[in-house]
């Protein structure tokens, strides 16, 4: 049976708020390279990120520049690494992979839709599976993508903004799992 | 441009809180309009903004890195046809029909291999950070066939 999640809307929010199991959290967004997710975390929780993107499909607008959800609205430099496998469109290329580091958790490049899986707890990581759009080699564009922070000492308190290099638009829903 | 409010944490590293209430108390940050929180740098215990030439330099490592998986990306479909082709080197066939008949996709690896060399260069010899961005619009459309 589908399990039903009780709807937050932090569209607006000013105060972080702590989302309970069962909870969904939902961001509306519009042209924002900064969106602040609004939500409080701790240690031993678990979530599911659903990035929804209104941004008309197409070849072109996007970036190959990254998207991120920086961690207590921080970047921490070089304290991630983000690992990826990408199938770009036939006609340009076929597959890259990566493995690098970062300063916060890599959610793929913008425009694109994805949902994701985040984990505070013993490992602090994110993963998922994206269609990235916008692109000359992206229309669609697969991408299965794993990405942790690699440093247990600053607590996660706060989960985070996520942060475009370009003006993007759409709905993201946080549903807290555990 | 994005304002910053940077910091150094307690094990000596930078971080770049957006909001100032996300800085951690006691904490005195240093605040920076930057296009990136990559384009400061800890240095001797300062945080400052990278120069243009530590910029570039930044950008090149990752350049490097991505022509270096596009590339890759490129090549192995065809990996097979340089098999094919040493395998009937190594057990003494004639392997100019199998060059023959597979002329366009070894045009198309040289081809690749030329823009690889090219853009290694461009690479090497980019001075700003317009040039650079302008090698990571050309590598990330691969056009190369």
């Amino acid at each position: 049976m589908m399990r039903k999640f009780k709807r937050i809307d932090l569209t607006n929010a000013t105060e972080d708020y702590f989302l309970k199991v069962g909870e969904e959290a939902y961001i509306s967004f519009s042209d924002a390279t900064q969106i602040p997710l609004r939500i409080a975390t701790e240690a031993g929780t678990y979530y599911q990120l659903l990035l929804i993107s209104s941004n008309q499909g197409g070849m072109s607008g996007g970036s190959g520049d990254n998207l991120y959800l920086y961690p207590n609205n921080t970047s921490y430099t070089n304290q991630f690494a983000g690992a990826q496998i990408t199938r770009y469109n036939p006609t340009t290329g076929y597959y890259t992979n990566w493995w690098t580091t970062e300063k916060a958790f890599w959610l793929s490049h913008p425009f694109c839709n994805g949902f994701y899986y985040i984990t505070n707890g013993a490992v602090r990581e994110l993963r998922g599976i994206v269609d990235t759009y916008g692109r000359p080699t992206a229309y669609p564009c697969l991408r299965l993508i794993a990405s942790t922070w690699r440093n247990n000492a600053t607590p996660w308190t706060i989960l985070g903004t996520v942060v475009s290099p370009v003006p993007i638009s759409g709905e993201i829903l946080v549903r807290r799992l555990k | 441009m994005m304002k910053v409010w940077a910091f150094i944490d307690s094990e000596g590293r930078l971080c770049c809180a957006l909001f100032p209430e996300a800085v951690p108390q006691g904490v005195e940050p240093t605040v920076f309009d930057v296009d990136s929180p990559d384009d400061l740098i800890l240095d001797g215990g300062i945080i400052r903004v990278k120069t243009e030439e530590e910029k570039v330099e930044d950008l090149k490592k990752v350049a490097l890195l991505e022509l270096k998986s596009v590339v890759y990306s490129l090549l192995a479909p065809s990996d097979y046809v340089i098999i094919k082709i040493a395998e009937a080197t190594v057990t003494g066939e004639d392997v100019s029909t199998l060059k023959d008949y597979y002329k366009d996709v070894l045009g198309k690896r040289e081809r690749v291999r030329e823009w690889n060399e090219r853009m290694k260069q461009r690479i090497e010899q980019a001075k700003t950070v317009e040039e650079m961005n302008r090698i990571f619009e050309e590598i990330r459309k691969m056009e190369v066939m």
